[in-house]
């Protein structure tokens, strides 16, 4: 019985990591710059006929089982690496993250930008069906019903229609099946033949042709995915470029090329490997044994295997659409109970004061193997919004210190230790463990402020952080699709959806709100500027850094497509490309 | 006999019953739900999902739903791998995971037992050393670090057994090395204390001045009856690397189910957590059934009224 | 009648006892050199914990960052000018972190066992002696902890009595005694019960019997010296079983929280390092196991010297 807590412990870690530091991220992403900018590899020659390896077999890891292969349901990186090659929507993404046609050989948008007509192109799926509009109807449908509950279903929000069915999915009493379905029938979306599909918006939404190529926007027959065990291999309908050959749950999965697939690229690759385990450091050995061809590189890791004369030149480090960030307690939700005795973190100076005392650079170095881009404000790089030149409390004790005087005075205290232990909540077992340590004795340093600093079960962190239980706590973001709004809204704004900070500024909402309504791109990017400005200068958080992912790649992987919505792999986007060479 | 295993395999009825109620209100109020994200799901669809799983019901009628259909063999669905059932996926991994806690623990008896009664037939002398060295570092090495070791010397360096998988026999050695590695030394310490004990007893002593200087019939004796307080860490340890294999799982990436033992409260996937809480419920207990009767087997002694 | 027996019982199984018995086995045990090793690595242990942050050399917290940098971003190897044990990734001091961490594994260690025996040794002992009813009633019981989910269990502790006096005493350690000691205690119960089961049916348990002796008295008096092997080897396998579990509470929230280590959570942080910078698993884990070399050798010498019928032979 002693024994069984006693491995407990690595476990633990493999779970939370597994579930938890992962930001879920899965940017699909727009005409952006720097994300996707990487530091390549020494790139592996181009592909000639002549130099190919015989056996084409890409072994890969997915970092765990997949929850989900419904492409209307998945939201795990784990599901989405595997779907990337399963399935394709109306638009997709080239290199440079630019739309292009996928399905939709072309698409017409009307002077008010609110209706969007898309012409499909001759399609089959892996099962000989053709693709036909009326399954873009059906998928799409399916992704608003709250009867699915999909959680991506709010990327629909856009759709002229979908709000009413998106609150109805927490509706005391749910509402009626027949509710429902008339509410769908009201939909902005029809199929007036089999190659033609009409999508209208409520607002001239700008970035929902860049939310069409996220992997919930596909294409689904009926029959296939209500049939029984519908994403079990051998069944699995695909419109990408694999189809599912098996899935050994728990080990492997493979793909084998479609021979339906529609697209211009076919694949070179014969099969495509992916082992479900969520165990960094195993995956790393697989790779150095030669049985993984690319691997993400464990944090600890890092600075070992770039001075490693073999694996140094298979680093490849990509910048992605993300950011760490820590958040102060702001107590300034009304919603919750907290804000009754709110601590020092209300204090704006206090706030100013602890940013001020941070040297990001150096935590990068010391807890990030100094890898990543230090960051001031919270819209990435790459994104329209992005402000470098935004940091009013850059690191500066002097500074750090008359903040905190300032802080002192307005709370009546004579010392930062009276305070007495300010709450610090993260997540264990997901790495973040040096950050808070660097943070606390930073902080300890500058002012003699005292942190417990409480490391939970995930899910209990997550429900302590909602309720604003921490005066300060870990945070991360990866963007769902590269726009402002999905940087700003429901973060910072007054009881938003994943309002961390306890932040409610009036200001603040009132611009997400009129940037949102805003036709014009280049007003609106101010507008969610001045927000961003705003928030900010209100020091409602610390930010850290902007994320960039370590690889190794084997260096006879070629054709390798690598860009900012990368997650689990580079170039998972785009697993057809993608060829091995003679080795 | 008959009735006495009878009645102790009937006992293993109302243990379920008592674990299963403590789970089930302990595992609903520790904080967090299955639907927790970083990314936080829309509060709409998590109450949708909710109710789509009567995890709005009042606790007690979701308890007698859960046992409702765990008496007719229903677990009830995963809420983390939406497309499968808890059926689904206990059948898809327990024959790995038996088959695995087995190997580990043929090992760990092969290995220990001898170990500890080489231990013990060259007390205080080097065979009894080495014996405790092996024991010492097989404990102080917890079952991540001594598998993530094996990987890199076996796997990356000498490249003798893969990393991972578990596809054929070369697949099954490191893992059940490192399963077996702290069973091994506890097994093998029992052993030589045990043994050390009969050593003393008075027939042992008594055969021994009587000159029967068989050391093979004096060592069959002793070994029969050092072996009984033995039996009784064996059906735990049995049961542990059976439903305990939750690490070396994940990090060799093997097919079973051990894992969910503890995945399963990490996402609170309530009906998977409850499976394998009853299925390492009845194991121990069953398992523990076994060691008694086999308690009463080995050593004539016993008497069960 | 009584006091027949008693005389009786002397006679039977330990000619001389009471004042004696403890000095001889002190004499026996100190002519045992493995046991006094044991002894010595138990006693610095002990020191370890009592003195450890007073003759560390840096504050357990303080983070030589420039040393980190000036190292390319990794942890200082062994042997480093000024950190004799090398750095953890943020430049704290190993050594430091260490000594600081012993009172943290030495306190678990030891109160845990006190508490395992403490439950788990009359409970096997009644279970075993009296059979019958009392056995299967608390042998059910023991099932049921058995088959208990302690992870979940200890979750549901950490986050429901953090903020309490329970959650909060002895800087969160209290809860992680209680945590483990109640989860633990059923391997020594079982254990104690089968001992007891075996040697009830013995000549001299007979013989005492015939003679009147109380149960109490077979029991505490012969019982559990007799069968007192198993528990030893149980105490001294628990020991780095208990300092290894605390790491694991730690780890999701209970107890020891960062920036304090114990031994347990250094080799818990130190496992992502191994390949890299194996020393911070290493050092960690050779201190548990000299721990546990010390235990073992000072129990099994313990045994020797306790067992009355060895007398003499050395």
């Amino acid at each position: 019985m002693q024994k069984r807590l006693f491995g407990i412990l690595a476990s633990v870690a493999i779970i939370v990591a597994a579930c938890g530091g992962a930001t879920a991220t899965s940017a699909p992403p727009a005409a952006s710059t720097e994300p996707g900018a990487s530091v390549p590899a020494e790139s592996a020659p181009a592909a000639t006929e002549s130099n190919l390896a015989a056996d084409q077999i890409l072994n890969v890891t997915a970092q765990g089982e997949p929850p989900t292969l419904d492409p209307n349901k998945a939201q795990d990186s784990n599901s989405i690496t595997v779907l990337r090659g399963l399935v394709r929507g109306l638009v997709y993404f080239d290199k440079d993250l630019k739309v292009v046609p996928g399905l939709a050989s072309s698409w017409d948008i009307s002077p008010d930008a609110k209706t969007i007509t898309f012409h499909l192109r001759d399609a089959k799926y892996s099962n000989g069906d053709p693709i036909v509009a009326g399954d873009f109807l059906y998928s799409f449908k399916r992704l608003i019903d709250p009867r699915t509950a999909a959680p991506y279903s709010y990327v629909t929000a856009e759709i002229d229609g979908a709000p009413d069915l998106l609150a109805m999915a927490g509706a005391d009493p749910a509402p009626s099946d027949a509710t429902i379905q008339a509410a769908l029938d009201k939909l902005g979306l029809s199929a007036p033949d089999d190659k033609t599909f009409v999508i209208k918006l409520n607002t001239a939404a700008s970035y929902f042709l860049t939310a069409l190529t996220l992997w919930v926007f596909v294409p689904i027959e009926e029959k296939w995915i209500t049939s029984a065990n519908a994403t079990e291999a051998g069944n699995f309908v695909s419109s990408g470029p694999f189809v599912l050959d098996s899935w050994t749950h728990n080990t492997e999965l493979v793909l084998k090329p479609n021979p339906n697939w529609w697209g211009d690229v076919k694949p070179t690759l014969t099969e495509l490997h992916f082992f479900l385990r969520s165990d960094p450091a195993s995956d790393q050995a697989a790779f150095e044994a030669g049985e993984l061809d690319m691997t993400q590189t464990p944090s600890p890791d890092i600075q070992r295997v770039m001075a490693d004369p073999v694996l140094g030149p298979q680093v490849l480090q990509v910048a992605r659409f993300a950011i760490d960030y820590y958040v102060y307690n702001n107590f300034q939700d009304p919603k919750l109970a907290s804000f009754k005795t709110p601590g020092p973190t209300a204090n704006k100076d206090f706030r100013i004061a602890l940013t001020q005392a941070i040297d990001k650079q150096a935590l990068i170095n010391a807890t990030f193997a100094g890898v990543g881009q230090v960051a001031n404000s919270f819209v990435m790089p790459g994104i329209p919004g992005y402000q470098p030149d935004l940091n009013p409390y850059p690191f500066d004790l002097a500074s750090a210190k008359t903040h905190m005087d300032a802080a002192l005075k307005a709370l009546g205290k004579t010392s930062a230790a009276d305070f007495g232990k300010l709450k610090f909540g993260f997540n264990t077992g997901a790495g973040h463990e040096p950050r808070v340590a660097f943070l606390a004795e930073a902080w300890r340093q500058a002012f003699g402020l005292q942190t417990e600093q409480i490391g939970s079960d995930f899910s209990v962190f997550l429900t302590q952080r909602t309720a604003g239980q921490y005066d300060l706590a870990r945070d991360g973001w990866g963007a769902d699709y590269p726009h402002a709004n999905n940087q700003l809204n429901g973060l910072f704004t007054c009881h938003g959806g994943n309002d961390d900070s306890q932040y409610c500024n009036p200001d603040f909402d009132a611009l997400i709100k009129q940037a949102a309504a805003e036709p014009d791109q280049d007003k609106q990017v101010a507008l969610y500027n001045q927000a961003q400005t705003l928030l900010i200068n209100d020091a409602a958080i610390l930010p850290l850094r902007y994320g960039t992912t370590t690889y190794e790649v084997a260096p006879y992987v070629s054709g390798l497509i690598s860009t900012g919505s990368d997650s689990v792999s580079p170039g998972e986007e785009f697993w057809e490309t993608i060829q091995i060479l003679k080795h | 006999m008959i009735t006495f295993i009878a009645r102790r395999i009937l006992w293993i009825i109302p243990v379920l019953f008592t674990v299963s109620i403590i789970t089930f209100i302990l595992m609903h109020s520790v904080p967090g739900g299955p639907w927790d994200r970083d990314k936080r799901l829309p509060e709409g669809v998590q109450a949708r999902l909710n109710a789509q799983y009567g995890l709005d019901q009042p606790l007690y009628s979701q308890y007698i739903n859960w046992a409702g259909g765990f008496v007719q063999g229903n677990l009830g669905p995963s809420y983390r791998y939406q497309d499968r059932t808890v059926n689904n996926i206990v059948a898809d991994g327990i024959g790995t995971t038996v088959q695995l806690g087995v190997m580990a623990f043929i090992l760990a008896v092969l290995v220990g037992i001898p170990l500890g009664i080489f231990a013990a037939l060259g007390h205080n002398r080097w065979p009894d050393y080495l014996s405790t060295s092996v024991s010492v570092v097989g404990i102080a090495t917890p079952s991540f670090v001594l598998a993530i070791l094996l990987i890199v010397f076996f796997a990356v360096q000498l490249r003798w057994f893969p990393t991972s998988g578990w596809k054929g026999p070369q697949y099954w050695v490191l893992p059940t090395i490192a399963l077996a590695g702290f069973p091994i030394a506890q097994i093998a310490r029992y052993t030589r204390a045990s043994m050390l004990e009969v050593t003393r007893k008075d027939y042992i002593r008594t055969a021994q001045s009587k000159g029967l200087r068989n050391r093979a019939v004096v060592i069959r004796h002793m070994v029969r009856n050092a072996l009984i307080p033995v039996v009784t860490i064996l059906g735990p340890i049995l049961a542990f690397l059976v439903t305990g294999s939750f690490i070396i799982e994940t990090i060799f990436a093997i097919p079973g189910i051990g894992r969910y033992y503890i995945t399963a409260i990490g996402t609170r996937d309530y009906s998977l957590l409850m499976a394998m809480t009853m299925l390492y419920a009845f194991a121990v207990a069953f398992l523990n059934v076994i060691v008694d009767v086999l308690y009463a087997y080995i050593d004539p002694r016993i008497r069960y009224s | 009648m009584a006091t027949n027996a008693t005389v009786l019982e002397g006679r039977l199984a330990k000619p001389k006892q009471s004042a004696g018995l403890w000095s001889d086995a002190f004499g026996r045990l100190r002519k045992n050199r493995l046991a006094i090793l044991g002894l010595v690595l138990v006693i610095l242990l002990l020191s370890a914990g009592l003195f450890g942050p007073i003759v560390a050399p840096w504050d357990y917290k303080v983070q030589d960052l420039q040393a980190i940098f000036a190292n390319g971003n990794r942890p200082l190897p062994p042997f480093s000018p000024g950190h004799l044990f090398g750095t953890d990734s943020l430049g704290r001091d190993l050594l430091s972190r260490m000594l600081d961490g012993a009172r943290i594994s030495v306190t678990v260690a030891f109160v845990v066992q006190i508490v395992i025996l403490g439950i788990g040794v009359p409970i096997g002992a009644l279970a075993g002696w009296f059979g019958g009813r009392l056995d299967n009633a608390l042998m059910r019981f023991v099932d049921v902890i058995y088959a208990f989910p302690d992870l979940l269990f200890i979750i549901l502790l950490s986050v429901a009595f953090r903020e309490t006096a329970f959650g909060q005493a002895l800087d969160g350690l209290f809860l992680v005694f209680v945590a483990i000691g109640l989860v633990s205690w059923v391997t020594v119960a079982r254990l104690v019960r089968g001992q007891i089961l075996a040697l009830k049916e013995t000549e001299f348990v007979e013989a005492a019997r015939a003679i009147g002796v109380s149960d109490r008295r077979i029991v505490v008096r012969h019982l559990l010296p007799n069968g007192i092997s198993p528990i030893i080897v149980a105490v001294t396998l628990g020991i780095p079983s208990a300092i290894l579990a605390e790491a694991t509470l730690a780890f999701i929230g209970v107890g020891v929280q960062p920036p304090r280590a114990s031994w347990g959570s250094l080799i818990a942080d130190g496992e992502k390092y191994v390949r890299g910078d194996p020393h911070l698993v290493l050092f960690p884990a050779v201190a548990i196991a000299l721990a546990l070399i010390g235990f073992t050798f000072l129990g099994d010498g313990l045994r020797d010297a306790l067992d009355p019928k060895l007398k003499g032979k050395q």
